[in-house]
């Protein structure tokens, strides 16, 4: 469904709200750079940059001011203390914008796009390149790696341009590894509302920093009560038809939460943080519940 | 009770069930986009699969309603007594006899009736005439076969010009029909006051001639013969002519073509001899739509024969002699109708006699005569006493009623075992009486008496009505006739009713197909 609200939802992020949050989100991470959790293999790269990495043996070549000599003393070698590749901080915030994210109404993708804008915003603020890709049963746009406040405009223009399909495309997650670097990190924006809840798509994105929210309609599951009526899939235009009693949706809603509850568990699993928000909550409010969110140290 | 005029209409209800099943297959118009439909699988799986609801959508009820109300509809329902009694007023006028094609008015209306009765099952059916109301027929239902041909026999002979009866003497109970051609004018202004509800109209030929009069009396100028009146008539709307023949004692005496305008009348005279019974034929020739007054019969009676016995007297015996209704017999063979006896009674007199005694000394009447009721027409004759001279002595012993008395003195007395008889005590020879413009009166009347028929005013005719013979017939058409319809007191259709509950919950259920398409819309 278009987004056809005389208000673009971006028109609610207003840059105040934004700095707020860039500086509650600074005294959540306490300077941390914003990673995953557990013992996860997530690809860095020693290089140019300030986050040390590892120690190795002094090679010829080795800028001097990067051996550690307490560390010598202890190895009785030369150790040069390797950091990691600032080239690693890169980001791609991965939108959903499949025909599932307009329904049952378009707040939902007013939401998500919203969450879209503050995470861009807030990885841009702390340095790290990040890019966007919509998509759908495939990218169908991006807005490649880039930083700085240009770059956040760029961005905006094409959450502004973008709009969730009005039919068809089924939410192909794993489709973005396409077009996303192999050494970024993700942030996925969607509803998740497919069988497996796009577990398959995230294992394909596997060996990334991986942060999914989910984003949900407050009514997702509301229908015309006691009525019978034919319920067609958006996405795969399938169609069944049953009667909406109290007893259809406590079934569907039952079903809902045991999407979550799987594809939480697989999240903790995979060591993807993983936030649930509807459009109950404020954007804001999702981000700063995500950030919450404890992390335990990776070793 | 509830009946039905349709009643294989009532099969479409047998669509009801398979209304319920085809919404049970039937999407409902209503289709509502989903984000995931997978998650409404499980709920889909509890209702049966999905593919078949175990619940049919709801608006099948409202759906079989509307066609439930159509068939009952169409199927006539109707909440009365449609099966009353049905009473059918056939017209047997003269005009029902007409033939068309050969075949009669009333056998048309016959045919048409029998293929009304077996439209409808009719427990019962009475037929009555109108012309007679009191003479019924009644058609068993089991005998339906037969039903023709009883009508055919019961309606054999005309009845004669409709009576109809008065709409509240109408039964209320049962369905009046009537069959008609409407010729009658009393039939068309009967009608939009009586609660008929149906008329079998027949009848299309408007041409008759008819023969309305016949009629013969003695010349009074030609003694010995008989002046005839012939009276024909053209009641139809064309002119026409017509061939008058005459029989008289079966001998052709005289035809005579006439020319009749549209409404025309022609009267003929002629002159008969007189004698002995005869008969006058006339006949009109061709004959056309309506042969039965086409011709008639007239019987002419001769006279009645008086012998005298006795010495009689000569004023007596030319008041009897002048008398165009009697005639002087001589002859001892033949029986006369009365018998004069001037004196005794012959003792061979087996018929009326006249009993007078001109030998016996009279003596002058000293009070007014005075009638009896016992002497009929004669009251209205006026006798002074002035003149009358009376006969005293006994009385004939069969003579035992008076006639005419003056005062206590019997002048006339009757009497009737064995046989009727009278006997005038008055002196029917007195200049005074004889000299009277009554006295051939007097005679007359006396003679009349003893024939108990009146001599002087009756004479033979035959006389039709000219509108019995009016043929063209009317459409009858009234403010109660309503073809089809039952108009029998305590009846009600239903149809118009269910028609509009139907359309009713018609309109119900496209507002609510239409709420539900807007308001998912919206």
């Amino acid at each position: 469904m278009a987004a056809t609200a005389l208000t673009h939802p971006l028109a609610g992020l207003a840059e105040e709200d934004l700095e707020r949050l860039a500086e509650i989100a600074d005294r959540l991470l306490a300077g941390r750079p914003l990673t995953g959790f557990g013992s996860h293999a997530v690809q860095r790269r020693p290089g140019r940059g300030v986050e040390f990495l590892d120690y190795r043996e002094y090679t010829a070549g080795d800028d001097l001011r990067r051996v550690d000599w307490r560390v010598s003393l202890r190895c009785r070698q030369p150790q040069t203390r390797r950091c990691q590749d600032e080239a690693t901080a890169a980001w791609y915030i991965c939108l959903d914008r499949s025909s599932s994210m307009g329904l049952p109404d378009i707040d939902k993708w007013s939401l998500a796009v919203q969450l879209a804008a503050a995470w861009a915003y807030l990885l841009l603020r702390r340095d790290n390149q990040v890019g966007l890709a919509l998509f759908s049963s495939q990218p169908e746009a991006c807005c490649p790696l880039g930083r700085g406040r240009p770059h956040y405009g760029q961005i905006l223009r094409l959450l502004r341009a973008a709009s969730p399909r009005p039919e068809g495309g089924e939410s192909a997650l794993g489709r973005c590894a396409d077009v996303v670097s192999r050494y970024a990190g993700i942030v996925v924006i969607s509803d998740f509302l497919v069988d497996d809840g796009m577990q398959s798509g995230l294992a394909r994105l596997a060996g990334r920093e991986i942060h999914a929210l989910q984003v949900l309609s407050q009514g997702e599951l509301t229908l015309p009560r006691d009525v019978l009526a034919t319920l067609q899939d958006v996405e795969t235009r399938r169609r069944l038809t049953l009667h909406t009693s109290l007893q259809a949706q406590g079934l569907a809603a039952a079903a809902l939460s045991q999407l979550q509850t799987d594809l939480a568990r697989y999240c903790h699993r995979h060591h993807i943080p993983f936030t649930t928000t509807t459009t109950r909550s404020t954007w804001q409010e999702t981000v700063l519940n995500h950030l919450r969110r404890r992390h335990p140290s990776r070793a | 009770m509830l009946s039905l005029a349709s009643p294989l209409w009532l099969l479409g209800l047998a669509a009801v069930p398979l209304i319920r099943w085809l919404h049970r297959f039937r999407a409902r118009g209503l289709v509502i986009p989903v984000s995931a439909l997978w998650l409404w699988r499980e709920a889909s799986l509890a209702e049966g699969g999905g593919r078949r609801l175990a619940r049919p959508d709801p608006s099948w009820r409202l759906r079989a309603a509307v066609l439930a109300c159509l068939a009952l509809a169409l199927a006539g329902p109707c909440w009365g007594i449609r099966q009353q009694p049905l009473q059918i007023w056939v017209d047997d006028s003269l005009s029902m006899y007409a033939l068309e094609n050969g075949v009669r008015r009333i056998t048309t209306g016959v045919d048409a009736l029998i293929a009304a009765l077996e439209e409808r099952r009719q427990p019962r059916v009475t037929v009555r005439s109108l012309a007679n109301p009191a003479r019924r027929l009644s058609l068993e239902p089991d005998q339906a076969v037969g039903w023709r041909s009883s009508l055919l026999d019961w309606l054999r002979l005309p009845g004669g010009e409709p009576r109809p009866p008065a709409a509240v003497q109408m039964e209320s109970s049962v369905e009046h029909w009537l069959i008609s051609d409407g010729a009658d004018p009393a039939l068309v202004e009967w009608l939009p006051t009586a609660p008929v509800a149906r008329v079998i109209h027949v009848g299309r030929t408007t041409e008759n001639v008819a023969l309305t009069d016949i009629a013969a009396r003695p010349s009074l100028l030609e003694p010995g013969t008989l002046k005839a009146l012939v009276t024909v008539m053209n009641l139809g709307q064309e002119s026409t002519e017509r061939e008058l023949e005459i029989y008289f004692n079966n001998n052709l005496i005289k035809t005579e073509r006439l020319t009749l305008a549209a409404n025309g009348t022609a009267r003929r005279t002629f002159t008969l001899p007189d004698g002995e019974s005869e008969t006058l034929h006339v006949r009109l020739s061709p004959s056309d739509a309506l042969p039965l007054d086409d011709e008639g019969y007239l019987d002419i009676p001769s006279a009645a024969a008086i012998r005298l016995a006795g010495e009689c007297g000569p004023a007596l015996r030319a008041a009897l002699a002048a008398h165009p209704a009697l005639r002087l017999v001589e002859d001892t063979l033949s029986s006369p109708a009365v018998t004069v006896s001037c004196g005794a009674v012959p003792a061979a007199v087996s018929g009326p006699f006249l009993l007078l005694h001109p030998s016996r000394p009279s003596q002058p009447v000293q009070q007014t005569p005075r009638w009896h009721a016992a002497a009929g027409s004669l009251q209205s004759l006026f006798l002074d006493h002035v003149g009358l001279a009376s006969i005293p002595g006994p009385v004939h012993p069969a003579a035992h009623e008076p006639l005419l008395t003056a005062g206590e003195t019997p002048l006339i007395m009757a009497g009737a075992n064995p046989v009727r008889m009278i006997d005038v005590l008055l002196d029917m020879e007195a200049p005074a009486l004889i000299q009277q413009p009554y006295y051939p009166v007097l005679v007359s009347g006396l003679v009349a008496f003893l024939l108990e028929r009146p001599l002087l005013e009756d004479y033979p005719r035959m006389q039709r009505q000219p509108a019995a013979s009016r043929i063209a017939p009317t459409y009858l058409t009234g403010a109660a006739l309503a073809p089809g319809a039952i108009t029998a007191e305590g009846s009600l259709d239903l149809s118009p009713w269910l028609l509009g509950l139907g359309g009713l919950l018609l309109v119900l259920d496209s507002w609510r197909v239409c709420r539900s398409s807007t308001g998912r819309a919206a």
